[in-house]
């Protein structure tokens, strides 16, 4: 098993057709090790469907991520829209966790004009919330809040690390694009790259930048309980 | 750790959209370094536009360091 796998975001384009299950068998032609199942505009996938998504990644030796809908703001100012955005996040995991996704990420949400700590805390307690949930069903994926490419977007990686600190399952999911633009053309050598990774290890240790073994040898034999390292 | 790697385009609010990584200024052989040197373990995964040839490419810079 490799240590660092590269895959798609969604279904590769030169897939034919274009189906999940196409997708991950064209993936593993196509050489890579892992494809991002996108439920960004609604989660296509259903729990009929899951245990073959997951069969045909096994079979084809393809790691599973997912990227939960686009329509989620944590911190809406509509309690409704929170409800909402945290269904969201928890029907991705669900199905996520069927497909024998590794971890499901998202962006969290918006600061709304408000004093970003009092945003820091209503996440917090949605993402607490969300958590709990799965804990309850025996979904132990990993929830990744996105570091964001814009300054009106929750996320950034203090934010997001300091998230992963404090609540258990939750780890960062690391776009270097945003980190890019975030900063209007930071982030883009080498000695900052490496900053990056050297915050992540400060904060949440050498596991912050391994994935959990467990979870993978999980994937691939299909055995059950996994276990934090 | 899960990943995104794309190219980007940015103004001073931030992102504006994807770009395939040789049609940016991301540099992703350097990334690449760092991603070795750190032993980085996981999964990065490509959202640019042309979705698995840079998935193919930051693997193929990866492998070779």
């Amino acid at each position: 098993m490799k240590e660092l796998v590269f895959g798609t975001a969604g279904v590769p384009l030169s897939a034919e057709p274009r189906t999940t299950i196409d997708g991950i068998k064209h993936a593993r032609n196509l050489g890579l090790g892992a494809m991002e199942l996108e439920f960004v505009r609604s989660i296509n996938i259903t729990k009929e469907k899951a245990p073959e998504v997951r069969k045909t990644a096994d079979d084809n030796n393809i790691i599973l991520t997912c990227h939960a809908p686009y329509f989620i703001n944590l911190n809406s100012l509509e309690k409704e829209k929170i409800k909402a955005s945290i269904q969201r996040i928890l029907n991705s995991a669900r199905i996520a966790n069927l497909c024998g996704c590794y971890s499901v990420c998202f962006h969290a949400g918006f600061y709304m004009k408000q004093e970003p700590k009092s945003v820091y805390a209503t996440i917090k307690d949605n993402l607490k919330e969300i958590v709990s949930a799965l804990k309850k069903e025996n979904n132990n994926i990993w929830i990744r809040p996105e570091t964001t490419g814009k300054e009106t977007q929750f996320g950034n990686m203090d934010e997001i690390l300091q998230l992963s600190q404090e609540l258990d399952n939750v780890m960062p999911c690391v776009d270097f694009a945003h980190f890019h633009a975030r900063t209007n053309g930071k982030y883009n050598t080498y000695k900052e790259f490496a900053s990056i990774f050297e915050v992540i290890e400060k904060k949440l240790g050498k596991r912050g930048l391994e994935i959990c073994t467990c979870t993978l040898l999980e994937l691939h034999t299909g055995q059950k309980g996994r276990k934090t390292i | 750790m899960h990943m995104h790697i794309t190219g980007i385009a940015y103004g001073p609010k931030g992102e504006k959209n994807h770009l395939n990584l040789k049609e940016s200024d991301l540099k992703y052989e350097e990334l690449a370094k760092a991603l070795k040197d750190f032993k980085v373990k996981g999964v990065a995964i490509s959202e640019s536009p042309n979705i698995e040839s840079d998935a193919l490419l930051m693997q193929r810079v990866y492998n070779k360091l």
